[in-house]
């Protein structure tokens, strides 16, 4: 057995040591926010927080977690109360088919925890892993930046 | 509990020999670096520009017709030659280099001067790049890679040939040796946009100073492993049948970084990735700085090391690794 911390909670796995946490995490914890899309860590739509950096959970063999805080989309915040990541992609519409947004959002939150003032270029190198098809990377990137306004407010 | 979505399996028989990308196989993502290194060519200062246009004619169409790559290119190697006669009838005559580029001579003036001469000596790190001036070409540190020996002490496991040489000079990779990583990628960007055939006379000579055949035969050919990191981090993309080999890229066990000297660029790669450039196509690579700690990393560096490289175990890493970390992505 896996001890993973995920969220705050501490969770139990039987999964094999190998098996990608993208993979526990959406098929053993029920928690599907973070999106297959490659499986190889070139798209993005799994990225979660691993101790505060954003990561591909497709590319992290559970065997290396314990010990370790994983953060997911889940635990941002909910449909009824967003966090303000969250908050600020619905303000600004987003998503198109939304299959990126959910590893958008953990990007772009591990960004402003580490750096509450990035600059246009930080926001864009920073961002640059994951990849959006339906082609709405402006308004990610404005989502982004209301998300940095935002946390200073709460911040305040 | 082992998830059917990971990948599909294609029996080896169907690829062609393991390893070895069929040559008309897509290619643009890679395994490991295989820095070959002129870096002049890509740190010629605007400044420097200016000044060399002075009293180096530049074909007036040459930033036009191949890009500011080109007119740098033109106009480092046109001063080389001593004189500012165009750049053509000197270098793009594959035919002559190939008949004797180290007798005679022009090819590694132009180059080896490129770090002792002013006012290129201003150039921040092509002596490191290519070496001494005692051992020219003989390799060295640069921006925290290593820049391989590009003479008799290359260590590429498959022989660098023409071919593949300029192949990885014009796209930064090579399916035979890997992806030119730190400030090699730079380089390559910049040779893009010259002209092929003098890319390819660059290749000539170069190929001609590397061994051939290769010193050393491949080790193992493909990830199939016990290791859960390995089996859970690395073989999605470097194992038997996995979608980058059928891309294109190379087996580990053909990678210029995990076969050299030292572990600082097998290090380097595995922290840091092979970051997408915007703008350009290229290969790619995630890097693992933020999901390996220093003992899964060390884990990781040795496994590859003893099982993808005939050469000795690396005594460096630890102290790689530290300097890896500190210094952040290249």
């Amino acid at each position: 057995m896996i001890t993973l911390a995920v969220n705050g909670k501490q969770y139990e796995t039987d999964a094999q040591p190998d098996t990608p946490l993208l993979y526990v995490l959406r098929e053993d914890l029920q928690l599907n926010g973070a999106k297959f899309g490659c499986g190889l860590g070139q798209c993005g739509a799994c990225t979660v927080m691993l101790d505060g950096k954003a990561v591909f959970a497709c590319l992290i063999p559970i065997s290396l977690l314990p010990g370790r805080e994983i953060k997911t989309i889940e635990g941002l915040g909910a449909a009824a109360a967003p966090g303000v990541v969250q908050q600020a992609f619905i303000d600004e519409q987003a998503a198109q088919c939304g299959y990126c947004i959910a590893g958008m959002v953990m990007r772009a939150q591990a960004l402003l925890e580490h750096n509450p003032s990035p600059s246009e270029k930080q926001i864009r190198d920073e961002m640059t892993p994951n990849l959006c098809r339906c082609g709405t990377h402006m308004r990610i990137l404005r989502a982004v930046r209301r998300a940095a306004q935002a946390m200073k407010r709460v911040a305040l | 509990m082992r998830p059917t979505l990971r990948r599909t399996s294609t029996p080896a028989s169907a690829l062609g020999q393991v390893g070895v990308p069929p040559r008309d196989a897509p290619g643009d993502r890679s395994s490991g670096t295989a820095s070959l290194s002129c870096a002049a060519l890509s740190t010629f200062h605007p400044g420097d520009r200016r000044r060399y246009r002075r009293y180096v004619r530049v074909p007036d169409d040459a930033g036009a017709r191949a890009g500011r790559g080109a007119a740098q290119y033109r106009a480092i190697f046109a001063k080389r030659a001593g004189d500012d006669r165009r750049l053509e009838p000197a270098i793009s005559a594959p035919g002559r280099l190939a008949r004797g580029p180290v007798a005679d001579g022009r090819v590694e003036s132009w180059l080896v001067s490129c770090r002792c001469r002013r006012p290129l000596r201003r150039l921040p790190y092509p002596a490191q790049c290519t070496g001494s001036r005692d051992k020219p070409f003989a390799g060295g540190e640069a921006e925290g890679w290593d820049a391989p020996a590009l003479q008799a002490a290359s260590p590429a496991v498959a022989p660098w040939t023409v071919e593949a040489l300029t192949a990885y000079l014009r796209t930064g990779f090579s399916a035979e040796h890997g992806a030119a990583a730190g400030p090699m990628a730079a380089v390559t960007q910049e040779l893009a946009a010259v002209p092929e055939s003098d890319v390819r006379a660059i290749a000539v000579y170069f190929a001609s100073m590397m061994p051939h055949p290769p010193s050393m035969a491949p080790a193992q050919t493909t990830i199939v492993s016990d290791d859960p990191t390995i089996a859970g981090a690395c073989e999605g993309c470097h194992g038997l049948d996995a979608p980058m080999t059928r891309a294109g890229a190379p087996s580990l066990a053909l990678s210029s970084a995990v076969n050299a000297p030292s572990s600082r660029d097998a290090i380097q790669m595995i922290l840091h990735g092979l970051p997408s450039r915007e703008g350009h196509a290229g290969p790619y690579m995630p890097g693992f700085a933020s999901v390996l700690s220093d003992p899964q990393m060390i884990d990781v560096v040795r496994y590859l090391r003893t099982h993808f490289s005939n050469g000795s175990p690396w005594t460096d890493i630890e102290s790689q690794l530290r300097a890896a970390r500190r210094d952040g992505g290249a």
